[in-house]
Parts: structure tokens; C-alpha cells; sequence
């Protein structure tokens, strides 16, 4: 790209004007190198290290999900400040990411043995590949929106507006992950039948259901 | 500092590539934050002394806040809507940008301050307070201008520039409602610096819709409606 000169800057009420020097060339690609988050996303590797990048990514996002509305409640007087069961005070926080955990996971051997009886083996290692992305996913949304969740528990939002929304958050960021972990199942397959798409459609729907059966169970004890 | 305000002003794109590419964006940056923080201040200044001196500082002091933590609440999400939607840019070039962005929306603001004094000398609370929020209208589109050049284009930047807008939204709307009041109403005779908290400004933007079409409903049913 040509650096061009800038006009110069007049001065309010004088007649002198500031020259002003051509800028040095900006970049020509509006694309840098690339972030963290995208390199654990994009990253086709079945290193152990970005296997444990987005898990714990994952792990983090929802956990301060999990974790500082609560606790930002807790600050300003909405929430009593302990339940009196430390343990429980201290397992809060995680209850997202294990419900998300055992969401993920719990149904996943099943899928595996019903494709295999379709003969629709995922390629390998492809199925790891998916299950660590969709929890980066998840947490990395989570991540993003829990600033300003908090925000909304320090500055007047009520107990149950602040729960309401942390859980349209999890279901929202939920549903993306899982769309795109079924995409990305779909493509690691070796043979793709209508059959093999129906039934991994189909475990899409029993992993919804099952999340909010983890989320009652785990959050709302 | 002339050179960098002149690039803040005339050359939104190219602020975006130097961003983009983290190259010497420190002083653009100081640049940046200097002026967001002045022009905020003194368009703060001007709508809060509508009212009187006590209450324009409080104003100037307020609004350059807002736009700070409300900065500081949009980042990490943008960053997560910008990765999960594929777009591969880096946290502190999207905190550049958002601040150069904003930056540019205070530059628009401070440039309109003249419409906001004519309006504050001749008109009513309720037209000044709409002057303002139409400026910071007109401000907002300066500051997207930023912020699209700073992406490659490509149909995934539709949603990723929409969610962008609503998380800008709701942040910096519940920002703004939780260091209220900005001018105070005339009818009140003694106008806190900040008032208590009362809800999310979500519920009181639904509220403010209804009165205007009529139907009024108080703070105090709103609250035991669960509103």
C-alpha cells in the first residue's frame, strides 16, 4: 500500500499550519499472526499441549462462569455471603464445567459402538480432536461473557436475573459447541450415510437433553 | 502526537492495519486513550453543567469512566466472538483497536459539543438529553467505521459485527445506568452524585418504552413485578 501524505492540521485561529509527515507504511494485510484462542481452535495437531490449551481454557471460561456473578452477588448483599457448607461454597464455581464435562462425555461411548455397528468408524483421533474444541468453544464463550455478567451483579441485577442469564449463557454457548462438534463428526466420518447422520443428529438431541439433566442435578442442588 | 491525532481522525484504516499488525501502536494507543479520556471529559462537562458546575464535573469525571471499564468489559468478549467466528486476531491488537475505535467516537462528540451547548442554552432536559444520545448516536458509527476496517471482510464479519453491537449494548448501557445521573431532572431539587442501585438498565429501557406509548408503570411495580 502507498503511504499517502495527510493534509496538515490548521491551528484554530492562526494562520499557521503543522505539516504533517507521511505516516510509515502501514502493513498491507489486515491479517496478523494469529491469537492464542484461534491457534488452539484452527490447530490440527494432536499435540498433548493444545489438547490441555483448551481444556483448561474450557475449564477456566466456565468456571469464573460458574464463579464470579456468584460471588459478585455475594459482595453486594444479594446472595448470603456463605451457604455454611464450605465444601459446597468451594465446589460452586465448578459446577458448570464438570455438568459441561460429563454432558459431553457421559454419552459419547454409546455414539461410538452405534456408528461402529453402522460402519461409520470417525477417522482417527478426529473424535478427541472434536470433544477438546467443543469445550474450548464453550468456555471460551463463557470467557467473553462473564465480565459483563458480573458487571450486572455488582450494579443492582437481582439473584435469580444474574442465574437466569448465566444459564442462557451455558445453554447458548452450549448449542453452539455442540453444532459445530456434530459438524465436525459428520466431516471426521470415513463413509457418511444418511443413517450415520441421523443417528449422530439424533445424539445431538439426547445431549441436549441430558446437559439440562446435568444442570439440575449439579447446579440447582 | 499531531501526526498520530491527525491518523485517529482522517484515517480510520489506517489506525486498523497498525493495530491489526501491532506495529508501534503503543504512542497511537497513549494517543488515543489521551484523547478519549479528554474529549469524554469535557463533553461530560458541558451536558452535566445543564444543570449546574457541580453537577458537569461529576459528568466529566463519570463519562470518561463508562467508556473506560466499559472498554475494558467489551474485550475479552469481543475476543471470544472474533475467535469462536474464526477471525484469528490477537487480544492486544483488539484492545487497540476497540480503544482507537472509541477514541474516534469522543473526537465525533467533542467535534458536536456545540450542538450540545445550543441545545442545553435553549432547550428542555428531555430535548437536551436527546441531543446527547442522538450525538452519541452519530459517535457510535465513527467508532464501527474503526472497528470493520480492522477485519478482513468475509460474510462470518455480519454476525460477528452484530454481536459486537449488542454486547457493546448492554455493557455500556449498564455501565451508564449504574453511574447515573449524567444531567438530573429538574424536578429533583438535590441530585446525588451517584444513585442507588435500581435493576438492570435493561428493565428500565422496557420501562422508558412503555411510558412512551403511554403506559406508565412505577419503579416500585416494576420491582415487585419482578421487573
Amino acid at each position: 500500500m502507498q503511504a499517502t501524505s495527510p493534509p496538515p492540521i490548521f491551528l484554530p485561529g492562526s494562520s499557521i499550519s503543522i505539516p504533517m509527515p507521511a505516516p510509515s507504511p502501514a502493513p498491507d494485510s489486515t491479517i496478523g499472526s494469529e491469537g492464542l484462542a484461534t491457534m488452539l481452535l484452527v490447530s490440527a495437531q494432536d499435540d498433548r499441549r493444545v489438547h490441555q490449551g483448551r481444556l483448561l481454557w474450557g475449564l477456566a471460561g466456565l468456571t469464573m462462569l460458574g464463579g464470579l456473578p456468584p460471588l459478585a452477588l455475594r459482595l453486594v448483599g444479594q446472595l448470603p455471603s456463605t451457604t455454611g457448607n464450605v465444601l459446597a461454597d468451594l465446589f460452586q464455581p465448578l459446577r458448570l464445567p464438570i455438568a459441561a464435562a460429563l454432558t459431553l462425555t457421559f454419552a459419547l461411548p454409546g455414539l461410538l459402538v452405534l456408528l461402529s455397528m453402522l460402519e461409520g468408524q470417525p477417522r482417527p483421533n478426529a473424535v478427541t480432536q472434536a470433544i477438546s474444541r467443543a469445550y474450548f468453544r464453550l468456555g471460551l464463550l463463557a470467557f467473553g461473557i462473564t465480565p459483563a455478567l458480573t458487571l450486572y451483579a455488582l450494579t443492582g441485577a437481582s439473584a435469580g436475573w444474574i442465574q437466569g442469564t448465566t444459564l442462557l449463557t451455558y445453554f447458548g454457548a452450549g448449542g453452539f459447541a455442540l453444532a459445530h462438534f456434530l459438524r465436525e463428526l459428520c466431516d471426521a466420518m470415513q463413509q457418511r450415510t444418511p443413517a450415520i447422520v441421523a443417528l449422530i443428529l439424533g445424539w445431538g438431541g439426547f445431549v441436549c437433553v441430558l446437559s439440562v439433566y446435568f444442570v439440575i442435578k449439579l447446579v440447582f442442588v | 502526537m499531531w501526526k498520530r491525532l491527525g491518523i485517529l481522525c482522517s484515517q480510520p484504516a489506517v489506525a486498523a492495519r497498525y493495530c491489526r499488525a501491532e506495529e508501534n501502536i503503543l504512542p497511537l494507543v497513549k494517543t488515543a486513550l489521551l484523547t478519549l479520556l479528554i474529549c469524554s471529559a469535557v463533553f461530560g462537562l458541558v451536558l452535566g453543567s445543564t444543570r449546574d458546575l457541580e453537577q458537569g464535573i461529576a459528568t466529566a469525571v463519570k463519562l470518561p469512566t463508562v467508556w473506560v471499564i466499559a472498554l475494558g468489559l467489551c474485550a475479552p468478549a469481543y475476543y471470544a466472538i472474533a475467535a469462536i467466528l474464526g477471525d484469528g486476531i490477537r487480544f492486544r491488537a483488539l484492545a487497540a483497536l476497540l480503544l482507537i475505535a472509541v477514541s474516534r467516537a469522543s473526537l465525533v462528540m467533542f467535534a458536536l459539543l456545540p450542538v450540545l451547548w445550543l441545545a442545553a442554552d435553549v432547550a428542555d432536559y428531555h430535548q437536551v438529553t436527546s441531543v446527547a444520545a442522538f450525538i452519541c448516536g452519530v459517535s457510535g458509527i465513527a467508532a464501527l467505521g474503526v472497528l470493520v476496517r480492522g477485519f478482513a471482510w468475509h460474510p462470518r464479519m455480519v454476525p460477528m459485527v452484530t454481536l459486537f453491537g449488542l454486547v457493546f449494548f448492554v455493557v455500556t448501557g449498564q455501565t451508564a445506568w449504574s453511574l447515573r445521573p449524567f444531567v438530573g431532572r429538574p424536578s429533583q431539587t438535590d441530585v446525588p452524585v451517584l444513585r442507588a442501585p435500581e435493576g438492570v438498565f435493561l428493565d428500565a429501557t422496557r420501562l422508558g418504552l412503555q411510558s412512551a406509548r403511554g403506559i406508565y408503570i412505577s419503579n416500585d411495580d416494576a420491582i415487585r413485578n419482578g421487573g
